[in-house]
């Protein structure tokens, strides 16, 4: 009712259709007309009320978000493949929720390296979930939210899976951004931001994900268990260099690996806990020796990695953290209630986390003293941790239908 | 999700038990590796897709155990396609024997809505089609 107030063909309406209060502001917002020219408006962002008018009268505005930090958290909700959905903007030193983004149709979102800008990849039909199909790059100012490039891909290349972080990226000078095409044959699309177009979808052989080790060199893995080199130019022209096979048929690697662009670190844990490390540093995949997160004993009482974001990885410590708990064979995605932490280094195990609740999701901040994300889908709550100590510190809830993705960015 | 099998509110990591009698739970024994939706619980059937959705040609697989005859039967996992989810209707999340991406034919996080009618590719619901007998 207040909007139809405020409009002055409104008014007379509800004059006639209203007694009492609706009446009462209805004179309030005549007098606060009259007195905005006759008081000389607003001064400072502070109304002014006129004399003898002890009613006060609100500013109104649009917030911005703060400038990001290291503990800048985006929680994606793919809400079970529904066609809307959402990206929750967090502050994670203050556990508050900061915003939100629409996306549609099981979206990538991606986060500037210096955290200046988020974005997602999505897709959208003309009619809800049917109609014409338009796949699309959205950019957003990490402050206002507001969009400031939109990017359409021709002919639907998005490959629609359960997000996994990596299968949409940036290069890490923020101007090309990378996803992976499924069918009708596997190719990485190359999209550049400053030309605000898609250059060209580069042919790749049946290889999955995208580990972007500089501007123009990217790393995927591959069926045949070797990792792929793409080397690629601007115009979108490209070789591929394929490296051994580093893990064995049986040997299952999770579809989210942690990678850390800065440390040049793919962290890969299968799901026995098997965990292996690619260095990618220079533009070459160096494979280092591979850990076991559980001794036998343990994985005989059934210890082993499960949920959806299962491993993180904090590049100043040399830290990987693993969600995990007892389950049965087969069971990988359920979640989880205990966080390991091992040095990178070595795979010693360093910390053994009891989460106290049930997680889908882990994530850490890139700071010194780093900030351990755990989402829960069912209890759609964000639950961040010390994550030296593991102490739960604040949580934000409420993320929608089934909340599932975190990203970060290691400003 | 997988929360919503009765006997798996109790432990979402308990092991697979599988029951022959009731098509709508998520422990049914043919929706071993489901990832999604039930179709029999919003107009479709085991095997047939709602009014108005498009059915998939593609499909990832699953050997799923029966245990009423105790032999073991290759699913084929089918999408329903060309309407938005049928959120709060059978959703279940089973994972057995289900593999990585980089092994598509056993993955089911894979919207496998390919060759649907009308290229639809908006993720309804699953149906649990038998297609041969598994080892």
């Amino acid at each position: 009712m207040t909007h139809a107030h405020g409009r002055s063909t409104g008014l007379p309406i509800s004059r006639a259709t209203m007694a009492g209060a609706a009446t009462a502001l209805a004179l309030l917002l005549s007098a606060t007309a009259l007195a905005q020219p006759a008081g000389g408006g607003r001064i400072g962002g502070q109304s002014q009320p006129p004399a003898g008018q002890e009613l006060p009268v609100d500013d109104t505005s649009v917030e911005q978000a703060p400038a990001p930090n290291a503990r800048r958290i985006y929680v994606s909700d793919p809400a079970h493949f529904a066609v809307l959905t959402q990206l929750f903007t967090i502050d994670g030193d203050k556990g508050k929720l900061l915003g939100m983004s629409d996306t549609g149709f099981v979206p990538n979102t991606v986060v500037a390296s210096d955290g200046s800008f988020f974005g997602t990849a999505s897709t959208v039909w003309s009619r809800l979930g049917h109609g014409k199909r338009t796949d699309y790059i959205e950019i957003l100012d990490a402050r206002t939210h507001n969009p400031i490039i939109d990017i359409e891909l021709p002919k639907d290349p998005r490959f629609l899976v359960g997000t996994y972080p990596m299968m949409t990226t940036l290069t890490p000078d923020n101007k090309s951004l990378l996803f992976y095409q499924f069918s009708p044959s596997p190719a990485v699309g190359l999209v550049s931001l400053t030309d605000k177009k898609l250059v060209k979808m580069m042919d790749v052989p049946d290889c999955y994900h995208i580990f972007p080790s500089d501007n123009n060199n990217f790393f995927m893995h591959c069926r045949d268990g070797s990792m792929l080199k793409v080397t690629f130019k601007a115009d979108g022209s490209a070789e591929r260099k394929k490296t051994q096979v580093f893990h064995k048929e049986d040997e299952y690697l999770y579809n989210t690996p942690a990678y850390s662009a800065k440390a040049g670190r793919i962290v890969w844990p299968t799901y026995t806990g098997k965990t292996f490390q690619v260095d990618v540093t220079g533009n070459e995949a160096k494979f280092m020796p591979a850990f076991e997160a559980f001794s036998d004993e343990e994985k005989a009482q059934g210890w082993a990695p499960g949920g959806w974001q299962v491993v993180a990885y904090h590049r100043e410590s040399d830290r990987v953290f693993l969600l995990a708990d007892q389950r049965a064979k087969w069971t990988h995605k359920s979640p989880s209630r205990f966080v390991f932490v091992f040095e990178g280094k070595t795979g010693k195990r360093l910390n053994k986390i009891d989460l106290g609740h049930e997680t889908d999701s882990i994530a850490v901040s890139q700071d010194k003293t780093p900030q351990l994300y755990a989402l829960s889908s069912a209890q759609k709550t964000l639950f961040i941790h010390d994550a030296e100590s593991g102490k739960e510190v604040s949580k934000v809830d409420r993320l929608g239908h089934s909340p599932l993705v975190i990203n970060t960015s290691d400003m | 999700g997988r929360a919503e099998a009765a006997d798996a509110v109790a432990n979402p990591r308990g092991k697979w038990t599988p029951q022959d009698h009731d098509v709508q739970a998520c422990n049914y024994w043919r929706h071993c590796s489901i990832d999604g939706n039930i179709c029999d619980c919003s107009g479709g059937s085991l095997t047939s897709c709602p009014p108005g959705t498009k059915l998939a040609s593609s499909s990832w697989v699953a050997s799923c155990y029966n245990p009423t005859d105790k032999q073991s039967y290759l699913i084929s996992y089918r999408d329903c396609c060309g309407r938005n989810v049928t959120t709060g209707r059978c959703g279940c999340f089973n994972t057995e024997g289900e593999l990585p991406v980089y092994r598509p034919e056993y993955g089911n996080d894979i919207i496998w809505c390919f060759g649907a009618e009308d290229d639809a590719m908006s993720y309804h619901c699953t149906i649990s089609p038998i297609v041969g007998k598994a080892g």
